[in-house]
């Protein structure tokens, strides 16, 4: 007699955590520790650094960093846009961008690349300071993520079909980042339960999608098609 | 509550570590990372991603934790946080990768070397029966069958309600189960093959 599924789960667990030598995780836990320390920079040296570093780059790049600036996820110039963020994260002066995630997902969505949006937009909200402590935000991910997810795979009418309300989703969104960005707790708990009620009626949107059209992989209905070679023409997301 | 398994000692974390950690005390935060790491990396060679990516996941995940202990308000639901944090940087790998794919039944081969090595045919079935399954059912099998969660721990980060993931975690098990059955082989088939 075989073990249940559930034993065989835990086996398998275990058998990954054995494969982990000792001294990858010394490697991964001194450099987890190693980054934040140097993170903490002294301010004068930090202001030197960011002084050079950006002076240096901006003056070499200051049309690309121009040109890069509104790029969306799926534009030439995003990756551009993108490495100067993480350029100014680096230095300190980088904040969370999670407005800027939030104006791209407005942008992507008026473009009608919804599935994108969603996923822009979803990174924007997990970008926020006060989202691992808030549940109403994780349940309002969750919920933009089986959207983008149900949209990517793009079954017949389900785009068309909530287009105008995933738009809303967005704009709720941007709504919730720009009132966190404006310390306004009450504006954010009224937007963050705007967007939740939005997203939680869409998500049950592509539930029911998906539950029409019948693929149901695991069911034995066969393999599903490659997600890349799926969606509406979708860049790779953020992130 | 499901029996969670032990290979690592010290974890989860108890209660002083943690305050110690949040407050800045380094020796507590590497010992807290140390008894994470490996269980960080399994959660994410289980839930898809190549075994390279799943390393830089793990490591990644203990860059985030070691960046926001500060912020965790309450040390009592360290172990929710902690995997709120992992659960946030898979979502991210998918996002940049889209989605893992979901393999056929026949295609459980390992996909590196160092992978086939330790992967053991013996768990074929459970990483095929797994890859079946959307992110979100591995997610929450794994926190509740193999991390031994309680449902209001993943709850609590999940941002469902208890009953949600109660009901969630219950059709998960169900569809594991069914999956499992159906890419068991036959006991009479093995016999007759050999």
């Amino acid at each position: 007699m075989q073990n249940s599924p559930f034993e065989q789960l835990r086996e398998y667990a275990s058998s990954l955590v054995d494969s982990v030598d000792e001294a990858t995780t010394r490697f991964a836990v001194s450099e987890a520790l190693r980054d934040t320390t140097s993170a903490v920079l002294p301010l004068r040296r930090r202001i030197a650094t960011v002084g050079m570093v950006v002076g240096t780059f901006l003056s070499a790049n200051v049309g690309l960093a121009a040109a890069s600036q509104g790029a969306v996820p799926g534009d030439f110039l995003y990756p551009v846009d993108r490495a100067y963020e993480r350029l100014t994260s680096v230095v300190g002066l980088g904040g969370d961008h999670a407005v800027e995630r939030l104006q791209e997902a407005v942008e992507l969505s008026r473009r009608g690349d919804i599935g994108l949006a969603l996923e822009t937009a979803q990174a924007g909200i997990e970008n926020l300071d006060s989202f691992l402590e808030d549940p109403g935000l994780a349940e309002s991910s969750e919920a933009m993520g089986q959207i983008a997810e149900a949209a990517a795979e793009n079954r017949p009418g389900f785009v068309d079909e909530i287009n105008a309300d995933a738009h809303r989703l967005v704009e709720l969104a941007k709504s919730v980042v720009e009132a966190a960005h404006g310390d306004d707790v009450e504006a954010v708990r009224e937007a963050a339960h705007l967007m939740r009620e939005q997203a939680q009626i869409l998500a049950a949107k592509a539930k029911a999608n998906r539950g029409n059209s019948g693929d149901n992989p695991g069911r034995g209905n066969g393999p599903p098609a490659d997600p890349g070679s799926q969606g509406q023409g979708q860049g790779q997301g953020p992130k | 509550m499901s029996q969670s398994f032990d290979a690592q000692p010290g974890w989860p974390p108890d209660r002083s570590s943690v305050e110690a950690a949040r407050f800045g005390d380094r020796a507590a935060l590497a010992d807290i990372l140390t008894a994470g790491h490996p269980r960080l990396v399994a959660f994410f060679r289980g839930a898809g991603p190549p075994w390279a990516d799943a390393d830089d996941l793990a490591a990644h995940t203990c860059e985030a934790v070691v960046k926001s202990i500060d912020k965790l308000r309450n040390p009592a639901a360290f172990e929710g946080w902690f995997w709120q944090i992992a659960r946030l940087s898979l979502r991210g790998w998918i996002r940049k990768n889209r989605r893992p794919r979901r393999l056929p039944p026949g295609s459980v081969a390992p996909r590196e070397p160092d992978e086939a090595f330790f992967e053991a045919e013996e768990h074929d079935l459970i990483r095929a029966a797994l890859a079946m399954m959307s992110t979100k059912e591995r997610e929450l099998l794994w926190l509740r069958e193999v991390e031994g969660l309680s449902y209001e721990e993943i709850g609590g980060r999940l941002g469902a309600a208890t009953g949600t993931v109660r009901v969630a975690c219950h059709r998960a098990r169900k569809r594991l189960e069914v999956v499992y059955l159906d890419l068991e082989p036959p006991t009479g088939a093995t016999d007759a093959g050999s």
